[in-house]
């Protein structure tokens, strides 16, 4: 088990040096600098080239990318541009944002996926099941901003119920809190939640054709017992592996919903900073999104290897 | 995957994986918990240090000696402002002190520290509390704000300021002659507008309370740089400003003189302003930037929210008192809200077709001239604003009609929509079907539709083969700074230029120039004598043939003005519509 994990951690450093490279590399392949924008839309090319000059761009391509690699080797993201703060402080900031909305939408997903899928799975081939499946892939196809937009109509302008968009941390205002993150949550939740849902029902139709559950139903017990002991827990095998991919989905892909809902998080902080070219902030962004999937595939890989020893010794 | 179908076997795997799920999540929610309590400041609410809504009704008027403004060295008043349905009384109206104003902005700003950049953003959310010697009257003309007027010696190459006395920054502190040095040296160091300033030799404090600057050359040019918006030189406590680098302000340092103080900048969340209670010129109407700015809110709040419909949504169901240029198409439905008040801002931005002559067959005169003559501007318009007239207006000067500048030089040649002219004109320039590229973006959308409506007529009208290419801002000012061999005709919109900064253009337009890449002797002399000029007459000489050169000789094409609209609570009283900042001073909650 140690030598597995050990295994494990031993790629994770090459794989984030590799993705570290990849994203220095691909946002100097955008055309166009912070500079640009930073000095305005009226700007001057002169005035362009002062700002450049001010932001240290105006040095070679190859220096820049040894300096940053030195850099974060260091513990160090940098300085953003356009923030006049560290990157570590402004992703600091963000972060607790983009988590919470992930753990909210991640438990949302999860039981309206699960109970979803079981009742379609349950009565496979119905008419429930028809309109469970409908909606499941309704849910897989609606844009999260369609959908969040729609919702900010009904809730916010015409019930007047919740803010249409905003934050305030948990800390100042646990109601408060709620009441901005409900809406966002919701949106992001029901989106993967049609993930779920389709695979708990295809893997509850296979348990449920499985002949010990013939003979459950044989010996008398009840059908609620059947289905959810007998059926539902030899079911999540595949349900958990779809709810350990859908965190990582949470964390790296909660950007438009916070575009939408205005959220404070670190996907918009990734979106601005991609707008303006931003650099640091790009770089540090995505390699802090990058450790965070890292981290979870990790950890449900090693929670498998744990549980089924023909993966820590195959 | 292989199952085991016992169940008693399965139990304990099961058991085993559902509680690393539940591990799973404990991290998350412990992490959740020690993220969360390091973010410190909040987004909501938080009263501060305010005090209660008190009614301190325009009472202590006298407070700051301050004489009437001067009047301004532009001797021809200009026209009238176009009308907008405004909300202001004409007289001075006493407003209601107190409450919190929420609006709800487009962008958020690159930078608070003004001097390095030009962006509009960065004016609009500064200009609440840092203020500058001479500033834009609302008509724009130069009025005085931080000066309490200014004399300029005969030969023209000294100008004295005397300083308003009194004012107090936001720490406390009186505003003398010293810190005024101190921010122009800082500013001097850190503009991104440097050559603007070329004309200065150098300033001193004459005494606590005048200051002079001395010019290598006598012109016009240096008072217009000096109240000029974009880059400008705010007034900041010298022992603050001494010394500090280009972007390393925090937000303690934004000491200013304005009607607000900054208390907290969260970026992209919100810029909070707090009432200076203190503010020197509370009296009198608002005068452009200067004036009477009466802070009547305890506290603005600036919330940039870039989604223009989550901006609107946030307006209808009372998030924020007011919304920064709504989607055109929510115009007809906001307009019939009871609720709701909506303002057409005019004289917000120009649109050309920016040529580039360095490249065939755009270097042609000719082929230049076919393009102007087949343009029919109004339809360009109503492409542009999905059929609203409102929003646009067609008028051939690369001046607003409110401007000092305005003039109609060359007026025969603008929206000819002459398709038989065109013709011949491409004829004889010996076109023969290549590919015209016309690089725009989305990131401003007016552009991009402002770009679809000229290829369709330039395809249909003239068979021109016109190739769109559409990438965003940045990209796209790269490529046309750089890249000139790869483009013929280039989006973008030209702001203050029409407005107040005639000799921003040259920087587009005169020889030499990266934008147009035009070489046009004669025009270059025009820019120069404008420049050099020291009475408003002359300059307005130069400017007029500025115009009827850039039309005569196609120096870029002009299409229409656009204007924008903004949406505000009813319930909000003194709001007038002005080009930037939006000036929330001198508004209350009726």
């Amino acid at each position: 088990m140690t030598v597995y994990i050990v295994r494990r951690l031993l790629i994770f450093v090459p794989t984030l040096f590799a993705t570290a490279l990849l994203i220095f590399l691909m946002i100097y392949l955008i055309p166009g600098d912070p500079s640009i924008l930073m000095a305005g839309q009226e700007a001057t090319q002169e005035e362009i080239q002062r700002v450049r000059e001010q932001l240290g761009l105006n040095r070679p391509f190859g220096v820049r990318m040894i300096e940053w690699f030195w850099q974060v080797l260091q513990g160090n993201l940098g300085t953003s541009h356009f923030m006049a703060m560290p990157v570590s402080q402004a992703l600091a900031e963000r972060f607790p944002v983009t988590l919470g909305l992930a753990f909210q939408a991640w438990c949302i997903s999860a039981l309206l996926g699960i109970a979803a899928g079981v009742i379609a799975g349950v009565r496979h081939g119905r008419f429930l099941d028809w309109g469970v499946m409908l909606l499941a892939v309704l849910g897989v196809s609606v844009p999260v901003f369609w959908l969040g937009l729609n919702m900010i109509i009904v809730f916010s302008v015409t019930l007047g119920l919740l803010p249409t968009g905003g934050y305030v941390a948990f800390t100042d205002s646990p109601t408060d809190y709620a009441r901005y993150m409900l809406m966002p949550a919701l949106v992001l939740g029901i989106t993967h939640a049609a993930v779920v849902a389709r695979m708990t029902r295809s893997s509850m139709i296979e348990v449920l054709s499985q002949d010990f559950v013939r003979t459950a139903r044989a010996k008398g017990l009840r059908e609620r017992v059947v289905i959810l002991r007998h059926g539902l827990r030899n079911a999540m095998i595949p349900i958990i592996t779809i709810l350990g991919i859908i965190v990582g989905e949470l964390i790296a892909g909660s950007v438009i919903t916070e575009t939408v809902f205005n959220l404070p998080g670190v996907g918009r902080l990734i979106i601005e900073a991609v707008k303006r070219r931003d650099y640091p902030v790009i770089q540090g962004g995505i390699l802090l999104v990058t450790v965070g999937f890292l981290t979870v595939n990790l950890l449900v890989d090693i929670l498998y290897a744990w549980a089924n020893p023909r993966i820590r010794y195959g | 995957m292989a199952r085991d179908p016992l169940s008693t076997a399965m139990s304990r795997r099961h058991l085993l994986r559902s509680a690393g799920i539940l591990a799973g999540a404990s991290v998350v929610t412990s992490l959740l918990a020690a993220c969360g309590s390091q973010a410190s400041a909040p987004a909501g609410s938080k009263p501060a240090d305010s005090k209660p809504a008190e009614s301190k009704p325009a009472a202590p008027a006298a407070a700051a000696p301050t004489s009437p403004p001067k009047p301004v060295v532009i001797p021809t008043p200009p026209p009238q402002m176009a009308a907008v349905p405004t909300t202001a009384p004409a007289a001075a109206p006493a407003g209601k002190m107190g409450g919190i104003f929420k609006a709800a902005l487009a962008t958020s700003p690159p930078t608070l520290d003004v001097s390095t950049t030009t962006a509009a953003a960065s004016r609009e959310a500064t200009l609440y509390f840092m203020e500058t010697l001479i500033t834009y009257g609302e008509k724009y003309d130069i009025v005085p704000l931080l000066a309490e007027k200014w004399e300029t010696s005969p030969d023209g190459k000294r100008v004295t300021f005397a300083l308003k006395q009194g004012v107090k920054f936001h720490n406390g502190k009186e505003m003398t002659s010293e810190d005024v040095v101190a921010s122009f040296k800082r500013h001097l160091d850190v503009t991104v507008r440097k050559s603007a300033w070329e004309m200065v030799e150098g300033f001193t404090a004459k005494d606590k309370h005048t200051v002079e600057f001395t010019l290598k050359y006598p012109t016009m040019a240096f008072l217009l740089t000096m109240a000029f918006p974009g880059s400008y030189p705010a007034i900041f406590p010298k022992e603050i400003i001494e010394g500090k680098e280009a972007n390393k302000l925090a937000v303690e340092d934004f000491v200013g003189t304005g009607p607000y103080k900054l208390t907290e900048w969260k970026r992209d969340v919100m810029i909070r302003l707090r009432r200076h209670d203190d503010y020197h010129t509370k009296q009198g109407e608002p005068n452009g930037v200067a004036g009477g700015k009466m802070p009547y809110f305890d506290e603005i709040q600036l919330i940039p929210v870039p989604e223009e419909g989550a901006r609107v949504a946030g307006l209808e169901a009372g998030d924020y008192d007011f919304a920064f240029e709504p989607p055109a198409t929510d115009y007809d439905r906001l307009k019939d809200r009871k609720d709701l008040r909506l303002a057409i801002v005019e004289d917000s931005r120009w649109f050309p077709l920016v040529l580039n002559h360095s490249k065939a067959p755009m270097s042609d005169l000719k082929f230049r001239q076919a393009i102007q003559a087949a343009l029919d501007v109004q339809a360009i318009g109503m492409a542009m604003t999905n059929g609203k007239s409102e929003f646009f207006r067609v008028q051939p000067s690369i001046w607003y009609p409110v401007s000092p500048y305005y003039t109609e030089a060359g007026k025969e040649l603008y929206n000819q929509k002459n398709l038989d002219k065109a013709r011949t004109l491409l004829k004889e320039s010996g076109y023969n079907g290549e590919e015209i590229v016309y690089i725009t973006n989305r990131n401003y959308e007016q552009m991009y539709r402002v770009a679809v409506a000229t290829q369709d007529q330039l395809q249909k009208g003239l068979g021109m083969n016109v190739k769109l290419e559409v990438m965003d801002w940045p990209s796209q000012t790269k490529r046309r700074d750089e890249q000139p061999d790869t483009w013929h005709i280039c989006s973008t919109s030209y702001v203050s230029e029409g407005l107040f900064s005639p000799d921003s253009y040259s920087a587009y337009w005169q020889s030499g120039n990266k934008n147009t890449f035009a070489k046009i002797p004669e025009l270059d002399e025009w820019f120069k004598k404008g420049l050099a000029a020291t009475s408003m007459d002359g300059r307005k000489e130069a400017f007029t043939n500025v115009q009827r050169i850039f039309h005569e000789q196609v120096v870029s094409v002009k299409t229409v003005d656009g204007h924008s609209f903004t949406a505000l609570k009813a319930n909000i009283q003194g709001y007038r519509p002005w080009y930037n900042p939006t000036r929330f001073w001198g508004c209350w909650r009726g």
